[in-house]
């Protein structure tokens, strides 16, 4: 609900990328050269500076809890050990095409697999496997049939990869390649002009929970029920796209928050918003001024600390509350016991009397049991309903969250 | 609830200024003004004679139109139907140029204009004919008017400011309300919001920013509902994202982002957002195939239109769209159990589609049919209940549209 700032961390350097460690309060930066460790907290220093073998890196991500894979414009990779910094180059991948964009690579760390795009060649991606310890590439036969690069990637869940395309598609993979899942980005919600270009993904968060937020170089949001591939709701948002690669930045989700992050030009400050696209409609629940023109490159969250990559060697962190939401499950099923899709509801009654009745949930859900959030504490009118017009059918509950 | 294209006016002139009023639209540039008809497209008039640039232009009455300038103070009055203009001095040049908004009438007469004047506003009245200078009492310090809207439904002025707040002002200067925008959290430095656009209707106020942050306020009590952010440049337009005024709950946003033209898939949209309950929603986009700013929108209660005009030198272009979602209406409910009407509650959402649902209205009515308001050509969802929460509480739900 709420962005606090912590400090600005300034290295020396033309700063890449950057990546939360899980669980350890720390982020993995890396310049052209060299990989650094920070604490979110105190802003300090963790180990020493580590070289890298190439001088050209362009991304980061973790492998493991313990390893990060530092990747560059070129068709090696390297592995460092970040405790104690100790690094290995592999050979085998494919070069980065764009630094200072973010979700450029992005690890499992469960299954020790790391994945990068590689823009320049349609439906590849590179591939390191921490298991192995080897580098290839992998080809997503999809996006070859659909000739799409793939633009930017993030983790969904272990094993499975979210995979952002410049023709507007998005693919869920394996690590092997395998797709379980394609979306294509409207073109535009009012069709009056067919664009020269189908629109570049540049952005992607999941939050765990059938919600799929999704931003393009464009500069447009748009947020989808994961399962039904029902387009929910999108919005102009902005973005500076003098360069394809400076788009709008999304993170990995943390409960439902992500935060998106100007990139426009703007001559005295850009702003970051810690974006809540779980509820109805999306909500931008706070928004940080950052005081300098620096153009915002990547951004993060990690439980309750944030970053952002910004121009000019800064990362600047926050503290982040976020809302107090509970999980409760929804199951629409007709006729009893039958599980079927559907639309849900979910209305706040703060006082169980009028006024202040507010719509915290509507979504679409798959013929299954599905697990969405509402605001923690409350009593909650949840709606169920199928069909439309003289066929619809609806359902109303009332419950405490 | 959506935004179609209608047709373009390419009237040959680079624009500055435009300003609508049941059918009609001027357009200002240069030396000249141009009325077109709304709803055909059809050129009325040409007004071809003026003394100065039409930088902003405001409806006096439905007959006249006042016309203002960005480097002198002087004020012309047009005669829209006959063309006649009359020269007013004693006003004050504008503080910026190529912006909508920097001009509004109140629907009695008085036109208030921004003056490049700290602390002053251009005033224009219609009953005598004469323009002035106002000061604003208390409140209103140290900046520049940069927006200006009537506040619906009365015949004050809203005003929004150079240093990131919005007054209430009556035609003689007295300043009933101030809020300042919210410049935290930070990182150490403030920025300085400067208001870009305004929309007001039934005590919900919505605020354009140079920084491409939206507020949506409930006016009556200052509170600050919700946030939102659109993105804007000051690189390359003037103060940032236009915004109308919505005279039914409903506003055109057009952005202005720093946008290159040679980039893929490029557009400068515009959007039909709705804050006539929180949070404010986007309706719709629509994808322009441009990329050069805008100067000013606007929306046309009687012909169902919307506009924006374009500023560029290379893009001489008014965009006029059909707009659909923005009438008021009224639409009856009762309850009844067992056929019997009874008192109860209802809570009525406004539907525009899974994920956009907000409720509208939450209210206890009286046994019998009641007339609650309702936009026009929308979807509804509205349920009902009688009885206790949690004990022996009792819904229905139906859906229907406008």
């Amino acid at each position: 609900m709420s962005i606090s700032f912590l400090r600005d961390i300034s290295i020396t350097a033309t700063l890449q990328d950057c990546v939360d460690r899980s669980s350890n309060n720390e982020i993995v930066i890396v310049n052209s050269n060299t990989c650094f460790r920070y604490d979110i907290t105190t802003g300090s220093q963790l180990g020493s500076n580590i070289s890298t073998t190439n001088s050209s890196n362009r991304s980061v991500c973790l492998v493991t809890n313990a390893s990060a894979a530092v990747w560059a414009n070129t068709s090696n990779v390297d592995l460092i050990e970040l405790n104690s910094g100790f690094k290995q180059n592999y050979s085998g991948v494919a070069a980065i095409p764009n630094g200072q964009t973010g979700q450029q690579s992005s690890g499992d760390t469960t299954n020790s697999i790391a994945l990068a795009v590689e823009q320049a060649a349609v439906g590849k991606l590179s591939k390191f496997n921490g298991v192995t310890f080897a580098g290839s590439t992998v080809t997503v036969n999809s996006l070859v049939n659909l000739s799409a690069n793939t633009t930017c990637i993030t983790l969904k869940t272990a094993g499975r990869w979210l995979v952002g395309c410049d023709k507007g598609y998005l693919v869920e993979i394996d690590s092997s390649g395998n797709t379980y899942n394609i979306f294509q980005i409207p073109q535009q919600p009012n069709a009056n002009y067919i664009l020269n270009q189908a629109p570049v993904v540049c952005g992607i968060s999941y939050d765990g929970n059938d919600f799929l937020a999704v931003t393009t170089t464009a500069g447009f949001v748009y947020v989808f029920a994961y399962t039904s591939k029902t387009l929910l709701y999108s919005f102009p948002f902005g973005a500076k796209d003098a360069t394809t690669t400076n788009g709008t930045a999304l993170c990995v989700a943390s409960s439902g928050t992500t935060f998106l992050s100007y990139n426009m030009g703007q001559s005295t400050s850009n702003a970051v918003a810690e974006f809540d696209f779980t509820t109805a409609p999306a909500s931008v629940r706070d928004v940080l001024f950052c005081d300098t023109a620096d153009l915002i490159w990547a951004c993060g969250v990690q439980n309750t600390r944030g970053w952002v990559l910004r121009k000019n060697n800064k990362i600047t962190t926050f503290i982040v509350t976020s809302r107090n939401a509970s999980q409760i499950t929804s199951t629409i099923q007709n006729p009893p016991g039958t599980a079927t899709s559907g639309r849900i509801i979910r209305i706040v009654d703060p006082n169980t009397g009028p006024p202040g009745a507010y719509v915290d949930c509507d979504t679409i859900i798959g013929a299954q049991s599905t697990s969405l959030p509402v605001v923690a504490g409350q009593s909650i009118i949840e709606v169920a309903i199928i069909g439309s017009g003289t066929d619809i059918q609806t359902n109303i509950t009332r419950y405490s969250s | 609830m959506a935004l179609n294209l209608a047709y373009d006016i390419y009237p040959g002139i680079r624009l500055f200024s435009a300003a609508s009023n049941n059918g009609t639209i001027l357009l200002g540039g240069n030396t000249n003004i141009y009325s077109y008809d709304l709803l055909t497209g059809n050129l009325l008039k040409t007004s071809n004679s003026l003394s100065q640039e039409a930088d902003s232009i405001s409806f006096v009455n439905s007959a006249s139109a006042v016309i203002f300038n960005g480097t002198n103070g002087v004020e012309q009055l047009l005669e829209i139907t006959t063309g006649y203009l009359q020269t007013y001095t004693g006003g004050a040049a504008l503080p910026i140029t190529q912006k909508g908004q920097l001009s509004d009438g109140n629907g009695n007469n008085i036109v208030f204009a921004c003056s490049q004047n700290t602390n002053q506003i251009v005033k224009f009245n219609g009953s005598t004919f004469s323009v002035s200078l106002v000061t604003p009492s208390s409140g209103f310090t140290g900046a520049n008017a940069l927006t200006i809207i009537n506040k619906t439904g009365t015949q004050n002025f809203l005003i929004g400011t150079s240093n990131g707040k919005v007054h209430e002002l009556d035609a003689s200067g007295t300043n009933f309300q101030t809020i300042t925008l919210p410049t935290t959290p930070n990182t150490g430095t403030a920025p300085t919001l400067q208001v870009s656009g305004l929309a007001y209707y039934n005590d919900n106020l919505f605020v354009m920013t140079n920084f491409g942050i939206g507020y949506h306020y409930k006016w009556s009590t200052s509170t600050l509902l919700n946030k939102y952010m659109f993105g804007a440049s000051n690189e390359g337009s003037n103060v940032g994202n236009c915004l109308c005024n919505g005279g039914s709950g409903v506003t055109l946003l057009s952005q202005n982002i720093n946008r290159a033209a040679s980039t893929a898939n490029n557009t400068m949209p515009t959007s039909q957002i709705n804050f006539n309950a929180s949070p404010t929603i986007v309706q719709d986009t629509f994808f322009n195939d441009f990329t050069n700013f805008t100067i000013a929108t606007g929306i046309d209660g009687l012909t169902y239109t919307a506009w924006v005009i374009v500023g560029s030198a290379s893009k001489e272009l008014a965009r006029i769209y059909k707009i659909t979602g923005i009438g008021q209406t009224t639409e009856d409910t009762r309850i009844q159990n067992n056929g019997i009407d009874t008192s109860g509650r209802i809570i009525r959402l406004i539907d525009l589609g899974p994920g956009k649902s907000r409720v509208e209205i939450d209210t206890n009515i009286v046994a019998g049919v009641s007339t609650l308001n309702a936009m026009g050509e929308s979807n509804y969802i509205e349920i009902a209940t009688i009885g206790t929460p949690n004990s022996n509480e009792q819904a229905d739900l139906r859906d229907f549209s406008t």
